[in-house]
């Protein structure tokens, strides 16, 4: 399998001395769905940002294939209120300078994927926590991103909804077939989603590479002996962390 | 409903009881006019009075217009370039703070008494242009970050922040500072005719000072009545303009 995303000893030092990254080395295959947990603090988002080059690291080389295209959620919507659900999926696009045809295709495209088909023309207040998210999703999407980056995007929603969500996320990687990296502070979450799961010690060092078992993910899996055992060894990961602190 | 009638009610009481009030004690004219009498200036004095009116009202309207562009620009200008804002800031508060009645007369003569219509416009323009900066500083700055990155990351030009986020965003901060203004225009304008006085000026303000000079007080209150409407124009179409163009997105008209 090619690589799309390779870390070659990243760090990252705040002005205030603050380190939050150690020595982060790491290869993402293309195609791939990594879950990245550790406590607050840890750098997990900084990680994200700097992989996706909102943020320059203080040292460390990270290498993409040429032209990567990306897609990043954030743990808010981040929707312009102004603009309509179609308006906001189509601005990064129109920024890009893509034509006119060709972004319609796609917006449309990837609010069919997140089921919002039908809303295209509604003001993002008008539209629940849940929907708001999915068009954030649709947005990243629409780009067509090789890599899609996501910040806890579920973070501040109702449980019903973040299952419903997974689900959906799932289903649209395998179609798409995209590389993801995803941050959460849930574990049974990065369990149920993710190929393999990083687990970050609080100092900012990557400490696991947990390999989740399984190809399916449904409520068999939820219930299964595989995915049990496997969030208690991230949890355990995660314990021991804290006895370090 | 209520909203209309209530004031309307206050208002007609008021002007009976004033109506009624002044013939009860006998008060002089020259004092205090009655509601009737003022109507009555106000009609006799129709076709003057209008045209004092437009000239009161195209200098505001001048000295908005220009303190909105230049608001607006310096804004955007500052929201550069920390190394402009940092250059300039303290040169437009001191324009701020200064009292412009005292600024008034060195403006009259730097524009020219021949050219007095410009310099009132200046006066007014001094009064009215800083709540369009600094609400409109305080409105860009205050976009969200996320919404930076995102536009960050899509690769966007400068200009494409400021015109797809930045002033969007900042745009019911830029019609707050706009309703100030609209309304210090109006008392910048009032304030340059005082100023610019006798001869020169024929604004609604002019009108005032002269009607008192010759004790015409119900032509004074006609004159003063029209300022206040003119007033009340300015706020309400500013209301109109933010409904408008904010009632279907923004969290105000929720």
């Amino acid at each position: 399998m090619s690589l799309a995303i390779k870390v070659n000893d990243l760090n990252m030092a705040y002005a205030d001395g603050i380190e939050v990254l150690r020595g982060f080395t790491y290869s993402f295959e293309a195609g791939s769905f990594t879950a990245i947990v550790g406590p607050s603090g840890c750098g997990k988002s900084s990680l994200l940002r700097i992989l996706a080059g909102l943020q320059s690291p203080s040292s460390g080389k990270i290498e993409t294939k040429p032209d990567t295209s990306i897609g990043y959620v954030f743990q808010e919507p981040t929707l312009l209120a102004w603009r309509t659900v179609y308006e906001n999926v189509a601005l990064p696009l129109k920024i890009k300078g893509l034509n006119q045809q060709l972004t319609h295709t796609r917006v449309v495209d990837a609010l069919a994927l997140v089921g919002l088909a039908d809303r295209q023309h509604a003001l993002p207040r008008e539209l629940s926590g849940g929907m708001k998210m999915r068009v954030s999703l649709a947005r990243a999407l629409a780009q067509n991103p090789d890599v899609l980056f996501m910040d806890e995007p579920f973070g501040a929603l109702d449980e019903l909804t973040r299952l419903k969500l997974d689900d959906e996320l799932l289903d649209i990687w395998r179609r798409q077939k995209c590389t993801i990296l995803f941050v959460t502070h849930t574990v049974s979450e990065a369990t149920y989603l993710a190929e393999r799961v990083l687990v970050m010690s609080s100092n900012g060092q990557l400490k696991d590479d947990i390999k989740i078992e399984g190809n399916t993910r449904n409520e068999a899996f939820r219930a299964s002996t595989a995915f049990h055992e496997a969030r208690l060894t991230i949890t355990k990961s995660l314990e021991h962390n804290e006895e370090v602190i | 409903m209520m909203k209309f009638l209530l004031p309307f009610f206050v208002g007609s009481a008021l002007l009976l009881f004033w109506e009624w009030i002044v013939g009860f004690l006998g008060v002089p004219i020259f004092v205090l006019p009655p509601p009737s009498q003022i109507a009555f200036a106000l009609i006799e004095n129709f076709t003057s009075l209008m045209g004092a009116l437009i000239v009161t009202l195209s200098i505001t309207g001048f000295a908005y217009f220009w303190a909105l562009v230049g608001g607006v620009s310096l804004a955007i200008l500052f929201t550069r370039s920390r190394f402009i804002e940092m250059s300039l800031a303290p040169y437009v508060v001191t324009l701020q703070v200064t009292p412009v009645v005292a600024i008034a007369p060195l403006i009259l003569i730097w524009v020219g008494f021949e050219n007095t219509n410009q310099a009132m416009i200046i006066i007014a323009w001094i009064v009215a242009f800083f709540p369009i900066l600094t609400n409109t500083l305080q409105g860009i700055r205050s976009v969200d970050g996320g919404l930076h990155q995102l536009l960050q990351l899509s690769g966007a030009k400068w200009w494409q922040i400021l015109i797809y986020l930045e002033l969007p965003a900042a745009l019911p901060s830029i019609l707050t500072g706009a309703k100030i203004s609209g309304g210090l225009a109006l008392i910048g304008a009032v304030v340059a005719e005082f100023v610019a006085g006798s001869g020169t000026s024929t604004g609604l303000a002019w009108r005032i000072i002269e009607a008192g000079n010759r004790l015409e007080i119900a032509t004074m209150f006609a004159a003063l009545a029209l300022l206040s409407i003119l007033g009340i124009i300015i706020y309400y179409a500013h209301n109109l303009v933010e409904w408008i163009l904010l009632r279907k997105w923004h969290e105000s008209f929720n």
